[in-house]
């Protein structure tokens, strides 16, 4: 079954992967702050009861996805890089819907 | 000749096997004793590296400077999370106590370890309660029959007895422990991907500061930095070993305890079983004690 912590982990996993890669000092900045968003987002997802049957669960795990994939393009070709960051942008949110913290996302 | 080994071996087994019955008990409370603390240690581990992940992240950006939440683990002030601590913390000590009433020599030992048995038992209740808001499987009255059981071992220690209250103990006992051991070992995978995560960052940024400095400095130095990366890469790939086995640890604490119960209603105290309980208990200690190790080596 999936859960939001494992997609959570492998986003951040790709995040960092892609982070290695980049050399442009805004993007890198960007790409750290979202690192720690997602951490935070993470430590909530761990404290919280999270029903994995809504609609809201459905599409973080979609948008988590898409913000992966997304990642993974980038690495290849780093013109991607600032798509990357707003797919990831788009799911720390979707998964914000969901655990309610109200982090401050740029973008 | 051998009629004569025959009866040396009958008669060891004999004289051997009514002083202590419950050898077997004893290495098997010191191997949960020592896997319960090896737990603990992961937790540890999932807070220190939490901590480390944050310096790293604050030491990337020149910008940013340490403060309060910067050295704040994850189970620092939570205290929903922290109690997951004292759950293994009252496992260790239930196994530890029972170890201890199956070796005591002396009443005022029984005593001892009665106390700590009942203690432990209690916080196991009441902290497994309190994280799941379920019932743990341990009552009032199976308490006071554990007491009663324990205080039948008398004053001049009698064996027959005291397998009785072992008995009791660890059939009154093993709902909780049970409970305690599924809830650790569904829990603790979940926190080892947080901390590999958090290895990971660290891993990063020490690559990352590598890409700016590499150039400025010489080889020999780059090679010294390299080796550190290699070092952290080592320990975020086996941190995850580290916890899907403590997750396994969980459940063998379970499945042992329950292979003892098993045998202990049909009123045995070893049989091949349990040894095989207790030698997976031992491996598994040995090689999550060897991990622990080296992270600890690598601060």
């Amino acid at each position: 079954m999936e859960t939001l912590r494992s997609n959570i982990s492998d986003t951040v996993n790709e995040l960092n992967k892609l982070l290695k890669e980049t050399t442009d000092p805004e993007e890198e900045e960007k790409l750290r702050k979202l690192r720690g968003i997602y951490f935070k987002l993470w430590e909530e997802v761990i404290k919280q009861e999270i029903d994995n049957a809504t609609q809201e669960f459905k599409e973080a795990i979609d948008s988590l996805k898409v913000a992966r994939d997304a990642a993974v393009q980038a690495k290849e070709d780093l013109q991607k890089v600032a798509e990357a960051i707003d797919r990831a942008v788009s799911a720390a949110k979707a998964v914000d819907r969901i655990v309610k913290l109200g982090i401050d996302l740029f973008a | 000749m051998f009629l004569t080994a025959i009866i040396t071996i009958i008669s060891a087994t004999f004289i051997f096997g009514c002083a202590r019955p419950t050898t077997h008990i004893k290495a098997f409370s010191l191997a949960s004793e020592e896997l319960a603390t090896l737990a603990m240690r992961g937790y540890e581990v999932l807070d220190e590296t939490t901590v480390q992940r944050k310096i790293a992240e604050v030491a990337a950006d020149p910008k940013q400077i340490p403060d309060d939440d910067t050295f704040v683990g994850l189970l620092e002030g939570q205290e929903d999370l922290a109690i997951r601590i004292m759950a293994l913390d009252y496992l260790r000590d239930y196994s530890a106590a029972l170890g201890d009433l199956s070796t005591a020599d002396v009443r005022i030992d029984i005593d001892k370890a009665s106390k700590d048995l009942y203690g432990a038992l209690v916080g196991l209740r009441d902290t497994f309660q309190e994280e799941t808001g379920k019932d743990a499987g341990i009552e009032d009255e199976d308490l006071a029959i554990i007491a009663t059981a324990v205080d039948a071992i008398g004053t001049v220690i009698a064996e027959a007895k005291r397998r009785v209250a072992i008995k009791t103990i660890v059939i009154k006992a093993d709902p909780a422990v049970q409970n305690v051991s599924k809830l650790l070992r569904d829990e603790v995978p979940i926190f080892g991907e947080f901390v590999k995560a958090n290895l990971s960052t660290i891993e990063t940024e020490m690559i990352k500061s590598y890409q700016r400095r590499a150039e400025k400095l010489t080889f020999d130095q780059r090679v010294a930095y390299i080796q550190q990366i290699r070092k952290q890469h080592r320990i975020t790939e086996k941190s995850g070993n580290f916890f899907r086995d403590l997750g396994t640890a969980a459940e063998m604490l379970g499945s042992s305890h329950a292979a003892l119960r098993k045998a202990v209603e049909k009123n045995k105290f070893t049989t091949s079983e349990i040894i095989e309980h207790i030698g997976e208990l031992a491996d598994f200690a040995k090689s999550l004690r060897e991990f622990y190790k080296e992270l600890l080596e690598s601060e």
